[in-house]
């Protein structure tokens, strides 16, 4: 690849390259800025990329939300134990799948299912009647359960361990190597690119979703984070009556809201660059397997 | 394969027993762990003697606004009850409010597990019925309310309770819905002062004022910033609720989403020749720019009032509570005042409302459905009229607190509003004492005394409870005399509503906006007249012929 | 076993790894728990299905409530809106596809350009990032840069440019949805066509230069040649979203006015079918539509065997 650009052409790439990028930062540096503007301004829509009035007020707020606290630890808990849950039964589940017929006869069997269970499903109410019969309404079990098989990441990691060399598996079935300790001494280390990818969509899966709080959470108080988030609107033309008022002075501002925007992105902002050298390759290997 | 069959039949075998085992039944009641009511107990006030607990379907607010340590379950009220009835709540599920609450009803009633009482509203009610799901009240109704509670239903002429009632039963307790007509145009005097502009007293004056408003930007917020109107994006047909056109359109005799006689028979509003002049005018007004040209995306309509860009809107008497409060107290300069709007012959047209917005039901097979009408009557009738000063509820209100309530069923009298101004203007004129007045009464009366001893510069408080209690309440009662009332005729739902409501529903809302947000022109109306028609309308019309001749 | 046996024997051991009843029970053990959980949280609900072919009273259950064979599935068509919904559906997800699908190839060959390694890293972070927020972030982020007075508004007036009510709108509100979506996952979906890139044999470069290649054409008989089994598979798989326009993305960024262009599927039987206690309608466009999604998984599965000679299950 010795060929040289010319400089036009370098320039022109270098430009859509960055307008592009500048398009992924900037919409988010003005809700930060957004954040730690006044509220006047910020409703007024005046502020850009540098905070008008700089102030601290939202955040302020937010520290004596407990609220938001309770539910950001619910959410932390729920990405830990969730992926957790995710990470060993995908593990479990990808390594028979990524064997042939021949050596695992029912694989073609679980296959379909799984593949089924995918693209089919019995819709909310089945689901949530399910969930609520084994008790699980108000639980965080009710947050990491329901999807504790995420399939397509099964099917991911299959292919990632379709593509490891049999041979080494060959060598430790000779040095007596049980299939556990092929898959957990063997494979996983040699994945651990892949393993951070399906991690990572796991982690932001748990992290990200509101819906699911929403549904099986009868309690606001056990509300993760971005469920909070989601219901701090009211909608107004549904009031009539005086006394049904109180309720409004509740309803929070652009500056509060953004602020725990912003707060809500910064657990994903941490994880984000650890796993990022990892993920880059694991999702490379994961599907183009040939 | 002995290993495939196995998996497979495992598999399909398991999967329908579960799933009938589930869905089998829910687990009805864990709260009946008591007996009947005795006669004592079935009174109003009747304490039991053994404590009931009861579960609740909770409507609460996005961000909670409880005393510190408080819970949903366990705060002022709920001890309040506690100790009056020997009665505690324990939550079945809470949301927000708005769908969120409705998809938790949704998913009990879809579940066939309901808390013991909930609030729902018209078209769940009428489903829980069909299903059969919540319990008769028209006993516990007449052993359990007080005779306060049973006048204050009353004061409806019937209407109140007629929509909770199905075949002579009374199967939910309604929130009552004060009369708050009229509405009125709450415009900022300040820039009218500035422009020496007069007071409006028809549309045409408002036109032309907020013409000025938004060509001259008294109000400095910059070029083409300045909002006229503020309007919702339903335009109107919900009386009494904020920045509805209402007050517009009824001086073209257009009472959109409404029920109504004209001219003999029973027409809906929304599809007359006078709503499509009514939008027409309206398109007019928004072609000139003097309503909100976002309004069609604009999510809150107080976000514009409170920064001082909106220079009017119509709202009914308690806008100087929400959402002006917060914008005087921004700017204690906006001098937001109320103005009634009339028409050309003096003359007020209002629809009067419905009734009952939000019923509250107990589901069948509940042991105290008594309960409901018992903290119905302890909470609008003892709260109020006895125990009016009792402390830590008191406390709970003026601190702004929210959200105490298990369930929020309200009950006052159709004239509560103007008695209301009348007792505060009697308290403040000498002639009744202050003590006597109702809780909510007596806080407004000593921030209107906080206004009177420095009417020039009240603190927001101060400042909304005059402009309220005094004011716009008075202005209201004034005009009532001039107030011409049209009935809607019908409230409730009938089948093919249920059905094809929804989408009826969505046609009218986009084409309401559209053709007043100028998308369309107003001949798009008769297409969507003769849409609404085909698609169920004629049918509906029907259904609610046939059920308003049998009242 | 020993060591001694290890060469020479691979062949058969190969053969005889999955052999002996002691590894097909192992498997089956490892398969076990992931499968419990399938049972109870996806096979059992499917159960639910079969509303859809009932007039379903919650107080009478599946068992007791009555059927009304393909009744649901007629009245669904007699809907006016349910033809417009589709369109909806399949026109935001096919454009989705389209997009989601070039501007990351095209992203992917210009950043490949780009030779200085920590410009290249800082600007992959920096792309990546809106793809791990969520859209009730992102929606407030969308619906602030497009209001009527934000920034991209402010932007247009220096060009003349009337303000244009972007959420409100039903010839831009398919454009928002679509564009933001494929700004936000253009980056992340780079990353895969970057890989593929890097693969290219720099042997069918040298060989192109030699024959005297511009670089544009380097790019049309290398490079994209190169590219394209990855992308086909991309793209197959893509396919199988074709009703699934996003959800959460147009739940949290819809209004009434703008159902005629963006109410889909998904929001429709969220609106209707659950708030609106039509269940059993509900249930029926639900396994409408993954009759659909099925089918077109499994073309794509074939499709993308022959043509990419890859597999994905």
């Amino acid at each position: 690849m010795k060929a040289h650009t010319s400089k036009t052409a370098n320039f022109f790439i270098w430009l859509v390259v960055l307008a592009l990028t500048a398009s992924c930062l900037l919409p988010l540096l003005n809700m930060v800025a957004i954040s730690f503007s006044d509220s006047a301004s910020a409703a007024a829509n005046e502020v850009g990329l540098i905070p008008i009035h700089f102030n601290l007020n939202s955040y302020k707020l937010i520290l004596e939300d407990s609220q938001f606290w309770r539910s950001f630890g619910i959410s932390v808990e729920r990405v830990i134990l969730g992926t957790a849950i995710n990470l060993i039964l995908i593990v479990l589940m990808a390594y028979p799948l990524s064997k042939n017929k021949r050596v695992f006869h029912a694989r073609n069997i679980y296959m379909n299912l799984l593949i089924f269970a995918m693209l089919f499903n019995g819709g909310m109410i089945p689901t949530f009647i399910v969930v609520k019969s084994l008790g699980l309404m108000d639980t965080i079990w009710a947050l990491v359960l329901p999807g504790a098989v995420p399939i397509f990441n099964v099917i991911l990691l299959m292919n990632f361990f379709k593509g490891l060399p049999d041979a080494l598996e060959e060598a430790a079935i000779m040095d007596g190597a049980s299939k556990m300790t092929i898959l957990f001494k063997i494979y996983l280390p040699l994945s651990l690119p892949a393993l951070a990818t399906v991690s990572l969509f796991a982690i932001v899966g748990h992290w990200n979703d509101y819906f699911s709080g929403l549904l099986y959470m009868n309690r606001a108080v056990n509300y993760p984070l971005q469920t909070y988030i989601q219901q701090l609107n009211i909608d107004i033309t549904k009031i009539t009556d005086v006394s049904q008022l109180s309720s409004l002075a509740s309803i929070s501002n652009k500056t509060l809201n953004s602020a725990k925007i912003v707060v809500s992105t910064v657990p994903l902002l941490l994880i984000y660059p650890l796993l990022q050298k990892y993920f880059v390759t694991g999702m490379t290997i994961g599907s183009v397997k040939e | 394969m002995k290993i495939r069959k196995l998996v497979l039949s495992a598999v399909i075998l398991a999967a329908p027993l579960l799933l009938a085992a589930c869905m089998s039944k829910g687990d009805s009641g864990a709260s009946d762990n008591t007996s009947k009511a005795t006669t004592a107990e079935l009174k109003p006030y009747g304490k039991y003697s053994q404590s009931v607990t009861y579960t609740i379907g909770k409507a609460i607010p996005g961000a909670p606004k409880l005393p510190k340590g408080d819970t949903y379950e366990n705060n002022d009220y709920t001890r309040y009850i506690k100790k009056n009835l020997n009665a505690v709540s324990k939550d079945k599920f809470e949301a927000e409010t708005g769908d969120n609450y409705d998809q938790k009803v949704a998913m009990a009633i879809s579940s066939g597990d309901l808390p013991d009482i909930m609030a729902v509203n018209q078209s769940q009610l009428e489903q829980l019925v069909d299903n059969d799901l919540i319990a008769n009240l028209s006993s516990v109704y007449k052993t359990s309310t007080t005779k306060r509670i049973k006048a204050m239903y009353d004061s409806y002429d019937g209407r109140a309770l007629q929509q909770a009632t199905f075949n002579g039963k009374l199967m939910a307790l309604p929130s009552t819905q004060t009369n708050n007509i009229p509405t009125m145009l709450w415009i900022r005097k300040d820039w009218m002062d500035k422009l020496h502009l007069a007071e409006p007293k028809t549309i045409n004056d408002v036109e032309k004022i907020l013409k000025e408003f938004v060509a001259k930007d008294p109000g400095n917020n910059g070029k083409g910033k300045t909002i006229g109107l503020g309007l919702s994006k339903n335009v109107g047909g919900n009386y009494a609720a904020l920045f509805q056109a209402d007050d517009i359109m009824s001086k073209f005799d257009s009472f959109p989403r409404q029920w109504i006689k004209q001219d003999g028979k029973i027409v809906y509003g929304s599809i007359t020749p006078q709503t499509k002049k009514a939008l027409t005018y309206l398109q007019g007004w928004f072609k000139e720019g003097i309503i909100d040209p976002q309004m069609s995306v604009r999510d809150k309509i107080e976000t514009v009032i409170t920064n001082g860009q909106c220079g009017a809107f119509f709202g009914p008497w308690w806008s100087g509570d929400y959402p002006l409060t917060d914008a005087y107290k921004n700017n204690p300069k906006a001098n937001w005042q109320p103005y009634i709007i009339k028409d050309n012959s003096g003359k007020i047209k209002a629809y009067t409302q419905n009734t009952a917005g939000t019923f509250f039901v107990v589901r069948k097979g509940f042991k105290h459905p008594e309960l409901l009408p018992k903290i119905a009557s302890l909470l609008n009738d003892k709260l109020v009229y006895e125990d009016y000063d009792y402390k830590p509820i008191v406390e709970f209100g003026k601190k702004g607190y929210d959200g105490g309530k298990p369930f929020d069923i309200l009950v006052n009298y159709a004239t509560a509003t103007t008695d209301m101004h009348d007792n505060i203007v009697k308290a403040l004129d000498g002639k009744k004492d202050p003590k006597t007045l109702v809780l909510d009464d007596y806080q407004n009366y000593l921030k209107i005394k906080d206004y009177d001893k420095d009417p020039k510069h009240p603190d927001n408080n101060a400042w909304s409870g005059h402009i309220t209690r005094i004011v716009s309440t008075g202005k209201m009662k004034a005009a009532l005399k001039d107030v011409e009332e049209v009935h809607p005729v019908f409230f409730g739902q009938t089948k093919t509503m249920k059905q094809k409501g929804a989408n009826l529903a969505k046609l009218e809302d986009a084409t309401f906006l559209k053709i007043v947000t100028n998308q369309e022109s107003p001949d798009k109306f008769d297409d969507f007249v003769k849409e609404w028609k085909k698609l169920g309308g004629d049918q509906i019309t029907k259904e609610v012929e046939k059920d308003a001749a049998a009242h | 076993m020993q060591l001694t046996r290890k060469k020479g024997v691979d062949l058969q051991l190969t053969r005889k790894q999955g052999k002996g009843k002691n590894s097909q029970l192992m498997y089956h053990l490892m398969m076990l728990p992931g499968m419990l959980f399938l049972l109870v949280f996806s096979f059992v609900p499917m159960l639910g299905i079969v509303m859809a072919f009932q007039n379903y009273i919650p107080a009478k259950g599946i068992l007791g409530s009555t059927w009304v064979g393909l009744a649901n599935f007629k009245y669904m068509l007699e809907i006016p809106d349910s033809l417009q919904i589709l369109m909806n559906t399949v026109i935001i997800a096919s454009w989705k596809i389209v997009l989601g699908t070039i501007v990351p190839v095209v992203f992917a060959l210009l950043l490949n350009e780009i030779r200085i390694k920590w410009a290249k890293r800082t600007i992959q972070t920096i792309v990546y990032l809106p793809n791990f927020l969520s859209w009730v972030v992102l929606a407030a982020v969308v619906v602030n840069l497009f209001d009527y007075h934000g920034p991209v508004n402010t932007f247009l007036a220096t060009f003349g440019v009337k303000p244009i009510l972007f959420m409100g709108s039903n010839h831009w509100f398919r454009q928002i949805i679509i564009g933001s979506d494929v700004w936000k996952g253009f980056g992340y979906g780079s990353i895969i066509y970057l890989a593929a890139l890097t693969g290219i044999d720099p042997g069918l470069y040298e060989a192109a230069e030699i024959d005297g290649a511009s670089r544009w054409q380097q790019l049309l008989h290398v490079t994209l040649p190169g590219m394209l089994p990855i992308i086909m598979m991309m793209t197959a798989l893509n396919l199988t979203n074709i009703l699934n326009a996003g959800f959460d993305q147009i739940f949290n960024l819809y209004n009434p006015i703008v159902y005629e262009t963006g109410d889909i599927i998904d929001t429709y039987v969220y609106r209707v079918g659950l708030l609106g206690q039509q269940y059993s309608l509900g249930t029926a466009i639900g396994l409408l539509k993954s009759v659909v999604g099925a089918t077109l998984m499994i073309s794509a599965n074939q499709a993308s065997k022959k043509f990419a000679n890859m597999q994905i299950f």
